[in-house]
């Protein structure tokens, strides 16, 4: 069974002569241990398709499936606890609350949700990603790299099947750049996850299993 | 000299006293309420007092809305994540219970000291009673603000959060 299943998604929006067909009969499915890329210039769909993937927006027509539960036509308050448990978000502009933390980032999931990582695989993993040292600061005192390295240990900490990353590099040199896209295939690799790297930036789809091209709308794999 | 009007003030029950005579027996609390202003100058205090309430209902409800409407970004990223409306519900409620609790209790601590080195002359009493129950109303109220913005935050849409 496939971590993501689409099956013929499309997603419009606006009516009438306004109407944007931002995703056009999309079937795409997703494995463990996988690290995908999707590449295309901006306005070509691909934020549609993260979202609808990350359970944030519902597709106008077709199945999306994570785990085999299918997600397209839940309820914002279903969808909101697929995305809690199934889902790890990277973003562009970091997904950490400011006025927490680093530690306490991890402690606020602990209070939402069950079945996060032990304190042990915490602690490996704030090795691993080396921000050990970084515990008590808050995010405003992180350099982007860190930030985005606490941001992609977030992402693993509650143990998500898909772990979708929009623009993780956007605001990184390209040393940094490598460094964090290193990671997250390290990090799939071992936890046998599913990362789905949404990005403009082609230098990053060496780190990719396979590689997806967004055109208005309609998604091709790349050989 | 013929609105002048002689009173005697007696103890106990005033129609013993009063009776096979020709005065007339009122009781102290209305002979002061008939006092010519005194129920005026009473109506106007407590008009303040209720205005008062009003007042601060409405800053406090502007002051809970301004430090939510500070977060929107935060909350939808907080949704986002799957992080329940329920749950960012009761945060704010609880936080606005102690931030209301705390300040009607600086509140009350600051108003006692000042009684204190009022000088006897200030013709000023401090009703604990009244005072605890004012206070529980401001709390109640802050926590109906609070309300509003617990609104707010049901209506923030976690797409904008990504930036989708």
């Amino acid at each position: 069974m496939s971590v993501l299943e689409l099956k013929n998604v499309n997603k419009t929006f606006g009516k009438g002569h306004k109407k944007v067909h931002a995703l056009k009969d999309t079937d795409f499915s997703a494995e463990k241990g996988e690290i995908i890329a999707i590449i295309g210039p901006s306005g070509s769909g691909k934020s549609t398709f993260l979202t609808i993937v990350g359970g944030l927006l519902s597709p106008t027509d077709g199945n999306v499936s994570i785990n085999g539960t299918s997600i397209s036509h839940l309820s914002e308050k279903k969808r909101s606890k697929v995305r809690l448990n199934e889902i790890g978000f990277v973003l562009q502009a970091s997904n950490l609350i400011p006025f927490l933390t680093v530690e306490k980032q991890f402690k606020l999931l602990d209070k939402v949700k069950k079945n996060n990582m032990s304190p042990d695989e915490l602690n490996s993993l704030y090795e691993d990603l080396d921000i050990i040292d970084l515990k008590n600061k808050y995010p405003n005192d992180l350099s982007g790299g860190e930030r985005q390295r606490v941001a992609i240990a977030k992402a693993l900490y509650s143990n998500p099947s898909l772990i979708l990353a929009d623009e993780p590099t956007a605001s990184l040199d390209s040393d940094r750049a490598f460094e964090v896209m290193e990671l997250l295939r390290n990090e799939t690799k071992n936890k046998n996850t599913t990362t789905i790297v949404v990005t403009h930036d082609t230098r990053l789809i060496d780190y990719c299993d396979r590689v997806f091209k967004m055109k208005d709308g309609v998604l091709l794999q790349e050989p | 000299m013929k609105d002048q009007i002689n009173a005697i003030v007696v103890r106990g029950d005033i129609q013993d006293s009063v009776s096979n005579s020709e005065l007339e027996g009122v009781e102290i609390e209305t002979f002061i309420e008939n006092l010519p202003g005194y129920t005026e100058q009473n109506l106007t205090l407590t008009f303040m007092i209720y205005f008062l309430f009003i007042i601060s209902s409405v800053i406090v409800a502007i002051f809970l809305y301004v430090l939510t409407v500070q977060k929107i970004s935060m909350f939808g990223l907080m949704k986002a994540q799957g992080i329940s409306n329920l749950y960012l519900a009761k945060s704010v409620i609880a936080q606005t219970f102690i931030l209301a609790f705390l300040g009607v209790f600086v509140g009350f601590i600051l108003t006692l000291i000042t009684g204190k080195f009022l000088p006897s002359e200030v013709p000023v009493s401090f009703d604990i009673v009244t005072m605890i129950l004012y206070g529980v109303i401001i709390i109640i109220v802050a926590i109906l603000g609070a309300v509003f913005s617990v609104f707010t935050i049901f209506k923030i849409d976690p797409l904008k959060a990504i930036g989708g």
